[in-house]
């Protein structure tokens, strides 16, 4: 155990490491030339203010006025609800994905064939596209019957948390689907199913038993990438829905620390989840996983 | 002998084909018309007044028109060969420098594996597009007030596709690297090296073909990555070869100065519940292109595993074991045994 939570520190750390690096690159730029000094100057200075980090304010303009606010709180208060859609969605789309491989795998093996090829081709749609159409959809509806389903962008006080989350539960669903059957087919040619279908173990058991079991290892790899793919996504659904979010708040404001701090923010629960996933994973397996 | 497997496949050869006909056509038509694309003004039906532009895909077919009254269905034709040429230029680059990189990387630099996995991986963390936005904004942005660019065309491209290739670098090149370092874990490497041969030898006869059939697969999934991020610069007016931003008199217009897709989106997203088909068929035509490339890779990769075209396959270590498990519980088979016994069981 000793040995897990050395390697998982030591990533936690070097990755926050990264994190700083990449904070920093608009500095790294000045005009088009290389800027290296200007680069390492900024990491420094990111550096400091992290560790001073409840005493750093931003600058906001408004109405042609210059106002200074202290980030912590401000980050905090747009960062919780932008972590909130973020796991709420990851949960949903990986408990749907679950229930709906368990289904799947249930039936023949043309109807999985025919479902495998229809998922292919929704999971190469841009994020953006799917947006559009939920929102398209919903004003059509409300021109057709005057009922507002949800509301489509945020404005004033208004807060839209059903449709975003929606989106984003969405296509990590139909990703997180897929490649759940994919792994699960790679283990039912294992021959322990056969195995356990010789001696007349039902198919239903011997998913929830066995296979369900060794196929996380797979799923959990996977996710990392899901949960990438669902940052961008997030991003997108933050500027489309007009939330006030943390990557919509990185974005309105490009200066290093607030860039570092903000992807350090957002890094920590995604570490965490994936933190546990491997404690328990390497627990049930017995030998090392690397993520 | 890999294009007659790759023939073989019907999905890469519709991707292929839908790709090859989208670029022609587009290169067809700017020598053809020099890049004019059709404006439809106020329309006229024996002198009455029948609409002003935007018009719907119905009244002028195929899809209509936008808001200043050119013909999406042109606009769209013209713009294919700039979107698509930019994916693939940025998966070439990328892939190209990736591979030496990653395989100088996997051969001579495994000592820092360790740190530079987990230093890298902050890239996993983080939404590309966002580091982009804020390295891209100021080169590809026209100045509002001055109506000019601060760069020249060819160095804000050069910039753009410079950002585009760096900053998924680090990722692919730990990838192809990870890749060259289980191959020279392999058994053959040992008995070739026992038998003399150097590093490059060993390299360049051993590694490189078992990478080569990897690396096309990267490069097609490279090119669908770039055409994401193509969508997403879109909505954040990024266009490609810079943002050209007009004044007109209810406000500043921005347009992408070489007419690409990202540019139709990006322009005419904000009128999306107003005028739906404009900012929707440039969506749609990236889907569609998406479609054909992610056709491409399936095809690449059936063709790759075909048994003519097999060479020996690259096993994580950790699967090795149950590998040689399986083989030898495998002598052992029942002689009538059904090809899928799922059915037996179900049917129970």
């Amino acid at each position: 155990m000793t040995s897990i939570l050395y390697r998982l520190s030591l990533r936690f750390v070097l990755t926050i490491v990264g994190l700083i690096f990449l904070g920093s690159t608009p500095a790294l730029f000045k005009g088009t030339s290389l800027n290296l000094k200007g680069y390492w100057g900024s990491i420094e200075s990111v550096l400091k203010q992290l560790i001073h980090f409840n005493h750093v304010t931003f600058t906001e303009y408004n109405a042609m006025k210059q106002n200074h606010y202290l980030l912590l709180p401000r980050l905090f208060n747009v960062g919780s609800f932008s972590i909130e859609i973020f796991i709420l969605s990851f949960f949903l789309a990986f408990l749907i994905a679950l229930l709906l491989t368990y289904i799947t795998v249930l039936l023949p093996p043309i109807v999985i064939k025919i479902i495998k090829f229809i998922l292919f081709l929704l999971e190469s749609l841009p994020d953006l596209l799917v947006i559009s159409i939920f929102q398209l959809f919903v004003i059509w509806v409300y021109t057709k019957t005057h009922i507002l389903i949800v509301n489509i962008v945020a404005y004033g006080e208004h807060k839209v948390i059903l449709l975003p989350v929606l989106v984003l539960t969405l296509l990590p669903t139909i990703m997180l689907y897929r490649l759940m059957i994919l792994d699960f087919e790679e283990e039912e040619n294992q021959n322990y199913v056969e195995l356990a279908k010789g001696k007349g173990i039902g198919m239903s058991i011997i998913f929830l038993r066995h296979i369900l079991r060794n196929a996380m290892i797979h799923i959990f790899i996977d996710s990392k990438y899901v949960l990438w793919f669902m940052l961008s996504n997030l991003l997108i659904v933050e500027v489309v829905f007009n939330i006030d979010g943390l990557l919509h708040f990185i974005r309105m404001h490009p200066f290093p620390i607030i860039i570092s701090a903000g992807l350090i923010m957002m890094f920590i629960p995604i570490f965490i989840i994936l933190a546990i996933g491997n404690i328990i994973i390497e627990k049930v397996v017995g030998h090392k996983v690397e993520v | 002998m890999v294009i007659k497997g790759l023939l073989r496949q019907p999905l890469f050869i519709i991707g292929f084909l839908f790709i090859l006909i989208l670029i022609t056509t587009s290169i067809i038509y700017s020598l053809l018309y020099h890049g004019h694309v059709p404006q439809y003004a106020i329309l006229t039906e024996k002198g009455k007044y029948m609409g002003s532009p935007p018009f719907k895909p119905s009244v002028i077919p195929p899809f209509g028109t936008d808001k200043n009254g050119y013909n999406m269905f042109d606009m769209i034709i013209k713009g294919a060969k700039y979107t698509i040429g930019m994916a693939i230029l940025v998966a070439i680059l990328r892939t190209v420098l990736a591979t030496i990189i990653g395989v100088f990387y996997g051969s001579f630099l495994r000592k820092i594996h360790n740190v530079a996995t987990k230093l890298f991986d902050a890239f996993n963390y983080v939404p590309i597009i966002l580091i982009l936005m804020f390295m891209l904004y100021p080169i590809l942005m026209m100045d509002g007030q001055s109506e000019h660019y601060k760069y020249h065309l060819i160095t804000r491209l050069g910039f753009e596709v410079g950002a585009l290739v760096l900053l998924s670098l680090p990722t692919l090149a730990l990838k192809i690297g990870n890749e060259t370092m289980l191959i020279l874990e392999k058994e053959f490497i040992t008995s070739s090296k026992v038998i003399g041969a150097g590093r490059l030898y060993i390299l360049k006869k051993h590694v490189f073909p078992h990478l080569l059939p990897k690396l096309w697969v990267q490069f097609v999934q490279n090119i669908i990555q770039v055409l994401f991020i193509l969508v997403h610069m879109g909505l954040f007016n990024l266009f490609v070869g810079g943002t050209h931003a007009v004044f007109t008199g209810t406000g500043t217009e921005l347009k992408s100065s070489s007419g690409e897709w990202a540019g139709l989106i990006g322009e005419n997203y904000k009128l999306l519940s107003l005028t739906p088909w404009v900012p929707m068929e440039p969506l749609i035509m990236f889907a569609l292109t998406i479609w054909a490339f992610n056709f491409i890779v399936e095809g690449i990769k059936k063709a790759i595993d075909h048994p003519y075209m097999k060479i020996k396959e690259n096993i994580p270590k950790e699967n090795q074991m149950t590998e040689k498990k399986s083989k030898s519980l495998a002598s052992f088979e029942f002689l009538n045994k059904k090809p899928s016994s799922r059915n037996l069981v179900q049917s129970k």
